[in-house]
């Protein structure tokens, strides 16, 4: 692009060589697939595009990019089956629960939900089912051996991929 | 230098893992300690990690939602895959499983029942011996009828069942809270927590106890609560308006408290009408509710009460007292 550009496709242009190779980088460790991962970076730079908000003034430019991939990954249609699934769910389970949720606490849990859906995404099916079983439902890995059919000794494994994504998941 | 990092993320997981596992002496906790001062990549890749792990653990107390919405998360992705196994596993099974769940059913028995009626519905049933019965709302029974006994056992909700005469076979309703033997007659009975109500429109019935050491003859007109070691009477009602009520889908309420009318507006719908009950107790209602339209119920109780109504999806409706209290 060339100088004679309105200012936000400047800011866009500036955005994009200075940010673009990270979040690439980024991504690919992610999603472990160099192919989504080029997509997704372009279609982020889409989004942006698009939104044709000011980017200059944003603080933190690479919290603002891995935001706008979270949520072309974890898209809208998504986002509803998750918060449907949960409501429906916490709806007959409500009376087992300590006292009464408000709708910010829902609020509240539904994106903490969406986050741990967008850092599990890209994780093998396996690694994620024992994760989940592991550090949410409080499972021993023996039990969780015999739920997945595997062996105790693979579900370690798994669990230690699963670790191991996470942390390329947070890694910005 | 990929390689690297690899290592150490690996070695941060083993770490965090057997942290976990609970076997980490004195001597180990040092250890990781030291492992974690190797580098600023060692510590910053264990942190991650542990955040993580901090973020899941945050959901143990939602943790039946939280995991129907992280499968609902996953689940589009399997489905392509899946869905042509899926469909010859459902075919193989299909034989097989209504043998097994009669051996075992892991559902609640009203999934297995006789008759079974939905959320907004009415569903009135011409029985062999020519009386009648209609379920609403949210309600199962099952019906033992044979040369002996014309026996219905309601498991869930309530019924108006209409007595054809037969004086070989007497007609009881069983509930977990006792029986109640009709003598030739129209009644309703409703299950309603620990009790058994039963409203009698016509002629009378004879309620028992399920302990056996109480029976009352109940006249029409009148209200009787049967419980396990118990039947007493609740009160008149009137015949002429309950029998409209059923005939019109309609709930006729006289000063009973708001969370009363709230659980009989959730059994006729799928979703859950959320309430602190504590905090509505004091509201009283007398009025006649539209049932098979449960939107419309919950806008005319907020039209006469200091309430406010708020829908979160069709599954979750929440009322709370309205506290700006301008009504």
């Amino acid at each position: 692009m060339s100088v004679g550009e309105p200012p936000f496709q400047r800011e866009i242009t500036a955005l994009y060589s200075e940010h673009h190779g990270w979040l690439l980088a980024w991504l690919r460790r992610k999603l472990g697939c160099r192919q989504n991962a080029a997509d997704l970076a372009q279609d982020t730079f889409a989004r942006i595009l698009n939104a044709r908000e000011s980017v200059a003034s944003i603080r933190e430019p690479r919290a603002y990019l891995s935001t706008t991939a979270r949520r072309l990954l974890i898209d809208q249609a998504r986002r509803k089956q998750i918060e449907n699934a949960y409501l429906q769910e916490l709806a007959l389970t409500v009376d087992a629960l300590e006292g009464f949720q408000s709708p910010e606490q829902i609020h509240t849990t539904l994106e903490a939900l969406e986050q741990i859906a967008f850092i599990l995404e890209g994780m093998h099916a396996y690694s994620r089912q024992a994760f989940v079983l592991y550090y949410l439902e409080e499972l021993t890995q023996q039990q969780i051996a015999r739920q997945l059919k595997l062996s105790e000794r693979t579900v370690r494994k798994y669990l230690i991929q699963a670790l191991v994504h996470c942390g390329h998941s947070l890694d910005t | 230098m990929h390689d690297a990092r690899q290592q150490i993320e690996e070695q941060a997981a083993e770490w965090l893992l057997r942290l976990h596992e609970g076997e980490l002496s004195e001597a180990q906790r040092l250890a990781f300690e030291c492992w974690k001062q190797q580098g600023p990549h060692y510590a910053a890749a264990a942190a991650r990690m542990e955040e993580v792990i901090t973020r899941m653990q945050a959901l143990r107390g939602k943790k039946a939602p939280a995991r129907a919405a992280l499968n609902a998360a996953f689940a589009q992705q399997k489905s392509h895959r899946r869905k042509r196994a899926v469909r010859a596993l459902l075919l193989a099974c299909s034989l097989a499983i209504p043998a097994a769940a009669l051996l075992i059913s892991p559902y609640p028995q009203q999934w297995m029942a006789d008759v079974r009626n939905g959320p907004g519905q009415w569903q009135t049933l011409q029985l062999a011996d020519g009386s009648t019965l209609t379920l609403n709302g949210i309600s199962a029974a099952n019906l033992h009828f044979d040369a002996k006994q014309r026996r219905i056992e309601l498991l869930q909700g309530e019924i108006l069942v209409e007595v054809a005469h037969d004086s070989t076979r007497p007609f009881i309703v069983q509930t977990a809270q006792g029986t109640l033997r009709a003598l030739g007659t129209r009644f309703v009975v409703k299950r309603e927590g620990d009790v058994t109500v039963l409203s009698m429109l016509q002629s009378r019935v004879a309620a028992q106890s399920a302990n056996a050491q109480q029976t009352l003859e109940v006249d029409a007109g009148s209200r009787a609560l049967v419980s396990t070691h118990g039947v007493q009477l609740a009160g008149s009602i009137d015949p002429a308006s309950i029998n409209e009520a059923w005939r019109r889908h309609q709930l006729v309420v006289e000063n009973r408290p708001l969370p009363e009318v709230l659980d009989e507006i959730s059994r006729h719908r799928s979703g859950r009408v959320q309430f602190d009950r504590a905090a509505l107790q004091s509201l009283r209602v007398s009025a006649v509710i539209p049932l098979d339209d449960s939107e419309h119920a919950l806008q005319l109780l907020a039209q006469t009460l200091p309430i406010k109504v708020r829908s979160f999806t069709p599954w979750l409706i929440l009322v709370d007292p309205d506290d700006s209290a301008n009504k």
